[in-house]
């Protein structure tokens, strides 16, 4: 980080982050059909400017199809795209200005990294001389300067990635897309990309949509996230939020394991169908069925007999049916009275290991439970 | 918004493919459906509709005799060589390296080398004092010079020469995506190699050998130049019937009969054996066929039937699987044996070369008459060639056509080409009437548009020639653009825009480069194609001036002139700068 900034030497680019913002994005009521199949329906969503902004949801929910709505790549059947006040609804790509990160970085093999980083330069007629300053620029931040002269299938997919980014960002575009930008890339080589980008995004301060269906990447990258779901929006928030907060089944689930609890709700509190507990809930929740969610972490498990350590809503008995181990956590599996119930522990030390069979005592904090929204559930 | 808007706007990309494919299907259509047609009803009399010609044909004495011999003879040439071009694939497909590549060149030059060059050269080879009378004088098999010449067997041999690399190259195409890993797997479940080959590798080749197979008899049985110029009088062929009938008959109506008899059995042999020719067998066949799996069934049936596409393919993708290649060279089925497919192999490919460098010797003959050995060297005949006024002219006229209707195929073709990659319904609509000039029988070609370019006066100008060559030239730009297109990555195109590149800019800076291989691959292709075509010219070229290969085919047929020797050995140039051509833009793009 301290290297970027001090890379951050030349005039023009120091002008780039003193000037510019990132547009302000908005989806009016956008639907879009292809033939009789409605890829997106009543979508509404504004990002902010310089906001960095995740579409998440499973496969074919939609996240291509607002991305290529956004880069004018497709056209909305009805409703208005803005970009910075203005309706681009009709615009064709090349007439807006936005940096696209494509997933399969798409460069152009014919030329090499520094005439690939060039070309949105050249076609926004810029001067020669200043295109050759700002390739290198360019080049720099994201140190790939002594590939310049290769073409692109001589770079190594996390190099590759780079140039994609580099050419995205080369014309300062208010706006910056990337569609799956790192699928492609390994594990450890990701992490380092998300954080590579995140930086990237908060120093040039650009509005950025991205589209990933890993939730890690997800969480850990964006400022809101947006979770669809068949080309609707489930719930849009914060990353905390999202996850400790999802109002819908669907989210709830998409963002990692849950135990889902169906039963009733009968003055501000929650009986669940087993009969296994009751539980407060706020005073507002409407009455009749529901269900509620706690996440697996969130739930303390003791040895049966010992008294639990903190003064917590819930206590339900049960036994071990299945460990298995994680690494940094546990994931245990107990059946209750009621369902089986999934808990993850750090691994702790070896006197609070948990063998399959053993009688354990299950513990949460009404604050755990989320009362999640009927109807929308899936 | 209204409704109309919406669905206008919507429909206009799908618009954009079909307007650019507009120019050269109504080129097609205008200069080859549109005479097509009128040869149809033609040959039922119109306005008078009967089938008083069909009649004529099919019971009047020795025309079915003749249709009989023609299907016969394609068969038996179909067969010969399936026959000697399996084998003959396997083997080069055993081979690695340098290797590999010189004997790729030996069928790909006979395959590029003029029909014409290639027929006299048989006339040299079997006359009574050529090379192989010579040599059985010589080995004792006979002491007087045998007539092999202007008999079946000539023909025969002839054709085969001729067809070979038909055979040969799209069956090489689909070996060479066969994964090599499939035959060690199988031989590791216990199959023996002849067995493992038998059950395995043949399977997975049948496509090729289907697609050689059509282009090979559908040839064949139009063949005409070929037949006409080495077989005897006795075995006339339909082709050279329906030439006689037009020419010197002038009975057009029979001969559109014919013709469209001809038509019938090619459609219909397409139809039993070309329906299905890549469906999921060709999946199977390694990454390169299976790129194409997404495009159009019609690109897909063209794609399998043409052999340029497959010469320009095994030419193209030598460099990436060598390492692969190498790593599974030591296992030939016939591995008892890989030292006697190899003399075989080389036996074959000396009899597709052969011919070309006798008539390469006998052009620097001092002699004034064909005789192998030639008993003294000159450039005499050269000097005739390029002193003769006539030959230069005709060389001209041929020079100045193939290069007007290979720019024009181009410019049609590109476009064309583009358009049916955006599009796979267009492309299965127009994809096999872009490509039915070259896939029609050449003489039905010649004689519907005779007929066609009679009515609008085309016969005998340049005008008409330009036309007629151009068909073929967009059929080949086509197929081979089509092919590059689809390995060519649209994405890119995309992006291009979302850099705020004019759709233009993008396809000139981007596409065009990228597909520049195929570009001039087809233009290579296309230019021989006009620089080599007798057939139709014959028909078409009426008293106008005659174009090279027209005037060599008039002195073969009257005089077996030396000078042909050398017109000749300057042809063969052509496909050897071709393949240079397409070398240099190959190693330009890598
Ligand atoms: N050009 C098209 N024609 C018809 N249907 C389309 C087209 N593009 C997308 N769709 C459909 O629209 C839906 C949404 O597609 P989209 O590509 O936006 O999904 P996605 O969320 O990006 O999925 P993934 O995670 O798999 O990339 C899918 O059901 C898809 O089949
Ligand atoms: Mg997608």
């Amino acid at each position: 980080m301290e290297q970027d900034i001090v890379a951050l030497t030349s005039k023009a680019e120091r002008s780039a982050v003193q000037t510019m913002r990132g547009t302000a994005v908005e989806f009016r009521q956008i639907s879009k059909s292809y033939g009789s199949f409605e890829a997106l329906k009543d979508f509404d969503l504004t990002i902010r400017p310089g906001e960095f902004l995740t579409l998440l949801g499973p496969s074919g929910s939609g996240k291509t199809t607002t991305l290529m709505l956004l880069a004018g790549f497709e056209f909305p059947t009805s409703g208005r795209v803005m970009i910075g006040g203005q309706d681009v609804s009709k615009v064709p790509s090349w007439r807006r200005d936005q940096g696209i990160v494509f997933q399969s970085y798409s460069l152009f093999p014919h030329m090499t990294i520094k005439e690939n980083l060039a070309f949105p330069l050249e076609t926004r007629g810029i001067a020669r001389k200043e295109i050759a300053l700002r390739t290198q620029e360019a080049l720099r931040m994201v140190k790939l300067e002594q590939f310049q002269e290769r073409f692109p299938g001589q770079l190594s997919g996390g190099q590759q990635q780079r140039v994609a980014l580099a050419r995205a960002l080369v014309a300062d575009p208010p706006l910056l897309l990337m569609d799956e930008p790192l699928g492609a890339l390994d594990k450890n080589l990701r992490e380092e990309m998300q954080i590579e980008i995140k930086h990237i995004q908060e120093r040039l301060r650009l509005t950025v949509l991205y589209v990933t269906h890993d939730q890690e990447e997800a969480l850990t990258m964006s400022d809101r996230i947006v979770v669809m779901n068949e080309g609707k929006i489930q719930q849009v928030g914060a990353p905390v939020e999202l996850y400790e907060r999802p109002r819908t089944r669907f989210v709830a689930e998409f963002f990692g394991d849950v135990n889902i609890f169906l039963g009733s709700v009968e003055a501000s509190e929650f009986r669940a169908d087993d009969e296994s507990f009751t539980i407060p809930v706020c005073t507002g929740a409407p009455e009749g069925s529901a269900c509620g969610a706690v996440r697996p972490e969130k739930i303390e498990m003791h040895k049966w007999g010992e008294r639990p350590a903190m003064n917590d809503s819930v206590e339900i008995g049960g036994e071990v049916v299945d460990v298995i181990y994680l690494g940094q956590m546990s994931r245990y599996t107990v059946r209750t009275a009621g369902q089986d119930v999934v808990i993850k522990c750090m691994a702790a030390p070896r006197t609070r290991h948990f063998l399959v069979g053993d009688a354990v005592l299950l513990s949460w904090q009404a604050d755990s439970f989320v009362l999640l929204e009927q109807g929308a559930t899936t | 918004m209204s409704a109309d808007m919406r669905t206008l706007r919507d429909r206009l990309p799908r618009l954009g493919p079909a307007l650019l494919a507009l120019p050269a299907v109504a080129f097609v259509f205008a200069f080859f459906a549109l005479p097509m047609l009128d040869l149809f009803l033609a040959s039922i009399g119109w306005p008078d509709i009967s089938l008083a010609s069909y009649t004529e044909f099919f019971t009047r004495g020795g025309y079915l005799p003749v249709l009989v011999r023609t299907v016969i003879a394609g068969i038996t040439v179909t067969v010969l060589c399936f026959l000697l071009g399996y084998p003959l694939a396997y083997a080069i497909n055993m081979t690695t390296g340098t290797k590999r590549t010189v004997m790729l060149l030996f069928v790909i030059v006979p395959y590029l080398t003029s029909l014409l060059v290639r027929t006299y050269a048989w006339i040299v080879m079997l006359g009574d004092g050529g090379l192989v009378n010579k040599t059985m004088i010589f080995i004792g098999l006979t002491d007087r010079p045998v007539q092999i010449l202007y008999t079946s067997t000539a023909a025969y041999v002839g054709m085969v020469h001729i067809m070979l690399p038909f055979m040969v190259l799209p069956i090489l195409s689909v070996m060479n995506g066969v994964d090599k890993r499939l035959i060690p797997a199988a031989k590791s479940m216990g199959c023996p190699p002849f067995r493992a080959f038998l059950r395995v590798f043949l399977p997975l080749t049948v496509p090729g050998i289907r697609s050689g197979c059509i282009l090979v008899f559908i040839l064949a049985i139009g063949f005409y130049i070929t037949p006409a110029a080495l077989g005897g009088l006795s075995d006339v062929l339909l082709s050279e019937l329906i030439e006689i009938q037009v020419s010197q008959a002038m009975n057009f109506r029979l001969a559109a009969a014919a013709a469209f008899v001809l038509l019938v059995i090619t459609a219909l042999f397409l139809l039993i054996f070309g329906a299905d020719v890549s469906s999921t067998r060709t999946g199977l066949v390694g990454g390169d066929t299976g790129r194409f799996s997404g495009r159009g069934v019609g690109f897909r049936w063209a794609r399998s039937l043409l052999a340029p596409l497959a010469a320009a393919e095994v030419m193209r993708k030598r460099r990436l699987a060598q390492w692969q290649k190498s790593l599974y060279r030591r296992d030939p089925f016939l591995a008892f044996r890989p030292g006697l497919l190899m003399t075989y192999a080389v036996l074959c490919l000396g009899f597709l070369i052969l011919p070309s460098l006798v008539v390469l010797v006998m052009s620097f003959s001092s002699d004034p008459f064909l005789s192998f050995p030639p008993s003294g060297l000159s450039m005499q005949w050269y000097e005739e060639f390029f002193t003769d006024p006539s030959w230069i002219a005709a060389l001209g006229k041929s020079v100045y056509v193939a290069c007007i209707s290979t720019l024009l195929a181009c410019g049609l073709g590109v476009l064309a080409a583009y358009a049916l990659d955006r599009s796979p319904t267009l492309s299965n609509y127009l994809m096999p009437l872009l490509l039915t000039p070259i896939i029609v029988p050449i003489v039905v070609v010649g004689v519907a548009l005779y007929g066609g370019y009679v009515d609008w006066g085309l016969i005998g100008t340049d005008a008409g020639l330009i036309f007629a060559h151009t068909l073929g030239g967009i059929s080949y730009i086509v197929i081979i653009v089509s092919a590059t297109l689809a390995g060519f990555d649209r994405r890119l195109e995309r992006a291009a825009l979302s850099m705020k590149a004019h759709p233009f800019t993008a396809f000139r800076r981007i596409t065009l480069p990228l597909i520049q291989y195929g570009i001039i691959a087809g233009a290579i292709f296309a230019f021989i194609h006009s620089f080599d075509e007798v057939v139709v010219a014959t028909f078409i070229g009426g008293f106008g001036e005659k174009t090279l290969p027209m005037k060599m085919w008039e002195d073969i047929r009257h005089e077996i002139n030396p000078t042909i020797a050398a017109v000749s050995t300057l042809l063969l140039l052509v496909p050897v700068l071709g393949l240079v051509g397409l070398r240099l833009t190959q190693r330009r793009n890598n």
